[in-house]
C-alpha cells in the first residue's frame, strides 16, 4: 500500500450557516498526479488550505497514516495560487528550499547551490542571477516547481498551476510535474480549470461539487460518454480521443 | 555592479571627510597633528560627531530595510509604524523619572519602541483580512497615541529644565555628541547590525507569504518578532542617543534600491550606508547654519522631495 494522503469526511465553513466542504473524502497514493476539478468557489482551495492545515476543519487528514500537526512542511510541498514572487534573484528564491535544513546562522552551502543551479537547469531556466519578479508567468511556475522540487516532501500541492499560462508554458510546468512526480514517486494534487489539459496530464480526477467530491475517476479508464456527463457541470461538451502515436483526449463546448 | 559599489564607497569617504572638518571650529590636517587645541577638538567633537552620525544613519537605514522587507511595504518604516516615536515616550520618560543615564535612556527607549510594535502589530492583526496597508495605518493611529503621551510627560515636565531638555532633544541634534557618547551607541550598531546580516536568510524568507514561507519550514511569527526586535534595538539605541530623526530610515532602503533593485545582502548593506551617507550630509549642513538647526529640519528637507521623486519614478514604472 502507497497510501499517501487520506481524507475522512471532511468539513470547513467560514461562517457556520454556510458551509463550503460538507464530508470530503478521498485517497492519494505515491506515484499519483491527481487533478481537482471544480467551478470557481466551489471549494478546491478551501480544500488546499485545510489539507496545509491554515483553516481549521472537521474530520480527519492523515499522511502516511498520522496526522500532519506541525510537520506539514516536511511533507508537502506548496505551490500558492498566482504566483507573485519577490524581487530576488532567482537562485536565492529556489536556495529557500534549504531553509529549515540549514543553523540559525548558515547560509547556504555550495553544494546546495550546485543542486539548486543544476535543478534550474533541468527545468529550463538559464539566468539563475536574473530577477525572479522580472520572469513572465510560466518561468515563475517553473522556478516554483524548481523549488519543491528541491524539498524532500513527497507529497505536492499546486494550486492552478495552469492559471495565466499559454499552451506551451502549460506544456512545459505539468510536463516537467508529470515526469518528476513518476521519477521520483512523489504524488501531486493540482486544482485545475484547462479541461483538456487535466484529461491528459492525470492520473485521476476528482471533482468538487457541492462541498463534495462528485466524481472519483480515471480518465483512461471512463467511457467518454460517462465523462461528458459528469463534466456537464461545466456546460455541454463534446469529448473525443484523437488517436496518434499516443491518445489523446480533446474536449469541445457543444452550445458554442 | 562594481562602479555603483566605488561610487557608494567614494561618497561615503567625501561624507566623512567634510563632517571632520566643517563646523565651527575650523581645523587643518597640519593643526591635527601640531595644535593641541585643534587636536583635542578633532578627537573629542569632531570625529566621535562624524562616527555617530555614520554608524547611527548606518543603523536607521539598515532598520528601515527590515521593516520594509519584513511587511512587504516600502512605506512601512520605523518612523511611520509609529516605533521611532515610541521610542521618544520611552526615551523622555527615562528623562523625566529615571535621570540622565545613557543606558537607562536607551534601555527605556527600546522599551517604549517594543510597546509601540505590540500596539501597532496588534491592532493590524484585528483585521481580518489585512492587505498591506494595514500596518501603515495602524501605525498612524499608534503614532498618534504615542504623541499624546508626548504630550502628558511634557505637561508633567518641570518648565524650567526638564521641559527645555525634553524638547531640544525631541528636535533631534548631534550637538552634544562627545567621545562618551561613542560607548552607548557604537558596540549596539554593531553587533546588532552583525547579527542582523547573519540572519539575512531569515529576511528574505519573509519576503514570501506566510504560508509559502511556512511550509518552507520558516516559524514565520517567531521569526518575524526576532528580526523587528533587533531592527527596533537599532532605531532605540540611535534616538536615545540624537533625538528623533526623521525620514532617514524611510529614505535609505529606497536610494539604495536605486543601486541594487533585488533583495541580497548588497542591498542591505547599501541600505545602512545610504543612511550614514544622509545623515552625515544633513548634520554637516546643520553646522553651517548659524544657529545649529535640529538635524531633523534638513533630513526632511532633503528626505520629503527625495521621496516623492522616488515614489514618482516608481509610479512611472
Amino acid at each position: 500500500m502507497n497510501k499517501l494522503l487520506q481524507i475522512t469526511d471532511l468539513s470547513c465553513a467560514y461562517r457556520p450557516d454556510r458551509p463550503i466542504l460538507k464530508g470530503v473524502s478521498l485517497l492519494i497514493e505515491r506515484g499519483e498526479i491527481v487533478g481537482l476539478l471544480g467551478l470557481n468557489g466551489s471549494g478546491k482551495t478551501t480544500l488546499f488550505r485545510c489539507i496545509l492545515g491554515t483553516l481549521p476543519y472537521k474530520g480527519s487528514v492523515l499522511f502516511e497514516g498520522n496526522p500532519l500537526g506541525k510537520n506539514a512542511s516536511k511533507a508537502i510541498g506548496y505551490i500558492p495560487q498566482g504566483t507573485s514572487v519577490p524581487s530576488l534573484s532567482v537562485l536565492d528564491f529556489v536556495l529557500l528550499a534549504f531553509y529549515d535544513e540549514l543553523p540559525l546562522f548558515a547560509s547556504p552551502t555550495k553544494e546546495q547551490k550546485e543542486r539548486a543551479k543544476a535543478m534550474l537547469e533541468e527545468v529550463g531556466i538559464a539566468y539563475a542571477e536574473e530577477d525572479c519578479a522580472s520572469l513572465s508567468g510560466g518561468e515563475r511556475q517553473l522556478a516554483l516547481l524548481a523549488r519543491t522540487f528541491l524539498r524532500p516532501c513527497p507529497l505536492l500541492v499546486l494550486d492552478e498551476p495552469d492559471a495565466s499560462l499559454d499552451a506551451r508554458n502549460k506544456k512545459r510546468v505539468l510536463g516537467l510535474l508529470k515526469r518528476k512526480i513518476k521519477e521520483e514517486n512523489r504524488a501531486a494534487l493540482l486544482s485545475l480549470h484547462d479541461l483538456t489539459f487535466a484529461l491528459n496530464y492525470c492520473d485521476r480526477l476528482l471533482l468538487l461539487k457541492d462541498g463534495m467530491i462528485y466524481a472519483d475517476f480515471s480518465p483512461k479508464d471512463t467511457p467518454l460518454e460517462e465523462m461528458e456527463r459528469i463534466l456537464s457541470v461545466y456546460g455541454k461538451m463534446k469529448i473525443g480521443m484523437l488517436h496518434g502515436e499516443k491518445d489523446l483526449f480533446a474536449v469541445a463546448a457543444e452550445d458554442v | 555592479m562594481k562602479a555603483r559599489s566605488f561610487l557608494i564607497a567614494a561618497l561615503c569617504l567625501l561624507a566623512v571627510t567634510i563632517s571632520l572638518f566643517v563646523g565651527k571650529y575650523p581645523l587643518t590636517l597640519e593643526g591635527i597633528f601640531s595644535d593641541p587645541v585643534q587636536q583635542s577638538v578633532f578627537l573629542r567633537l569632531r570625529l566621535p560627531r562624524t562616527l555617530v552620525a555614520l554608524f547611527g544613519g548606518f543603523a536607521l537605514g539598515l532598520a528601515g530595510y527590515v521593516f520594509q522587507t519584513i511587511f512587504h511595504n516600502d512605506l512601512a518604516s520605523p518612523d511611520v509604524v509609529g516605533v521611532s516615536s515610541g521610542a521618544s515616550v520611552g526615551a523622555a520618560f527615562a528623562i523625566l523619572f529615571l535621570g540622565s543615564s545613557a543606558l537607562l535612556i536607551t534601555c527605556s527607549a527600546f522599551l517604549g519602541a517594543v510597546l509601540v510594535l505590540f500596539l501597532t502589530l496588534f491592532l493590524s492583526s484585528l483585521q481580518k483580512n489585512r492587505g498591506k496597508a494595514t500596518i501603515v495605518l495602524a501605525g498612524i493611529a499608534v503614532h498618534a497615541l504615542a504623541q499624546t503621551a508626548l504630550t502628558a510627560l511634557k505637561l508633567e515636565a518641570d518648565p524650567e529644565r526638564e521641559l527645555a531638555s525634553i524638547e531640544y532633544w525631541l528636535m533631534g541634534s548631534l550637538n552634544d555628541v562627545t567621545l562618551t557618547t561613542l560607548p552607548s551607541l557604537l558596540p549596539v550598531v554593531l553587533l546588532v547590525s552583525a547579527l542582523l546580516f547573519a540572519l539575512y536568510r531569515h529576511v528574505l524568507v519573509l519576503t514570501l507569504d506566510d504560508t509559502e514561507a511556512t511550509l518552507l519550514g520558516a516559524r514565520v511569527k517567531g521569526t518575524r518578532w526576532g528580526l523587528l526586535l533587533l531592527a527596533t534595538l537599532l532605531v532605540a539605541s540611535v534616538i536615545s542617543v540624537t533625538g528623533l530623526v526623521s525620514f532617514i530610515s524611510l529614505l535609505a532602503a529606497h536610494v539604495a534600491k536605486l543601486l541594487v533593485r533585488r533583495h541580497n545582502r548588497t542591498l542591505f548593506l547599501l541600505s545602512g550606508l545610504a543612511g550614514g551617507i544622509l545623515l552625515l550630509f544633513a548634520d554637516c549642513l546643520t553646522r553651517l547654519t548659524a544657529a545649529e538647526l535640529p538635524v531633523s529640519v534638513f533630513t526632511s528637507i532633503l528626505g520629503a522631495p527625495a521621496l516623492l521623486v522616488l515614489l514618482g519614478r516608481k509610479q512611472h514604472e
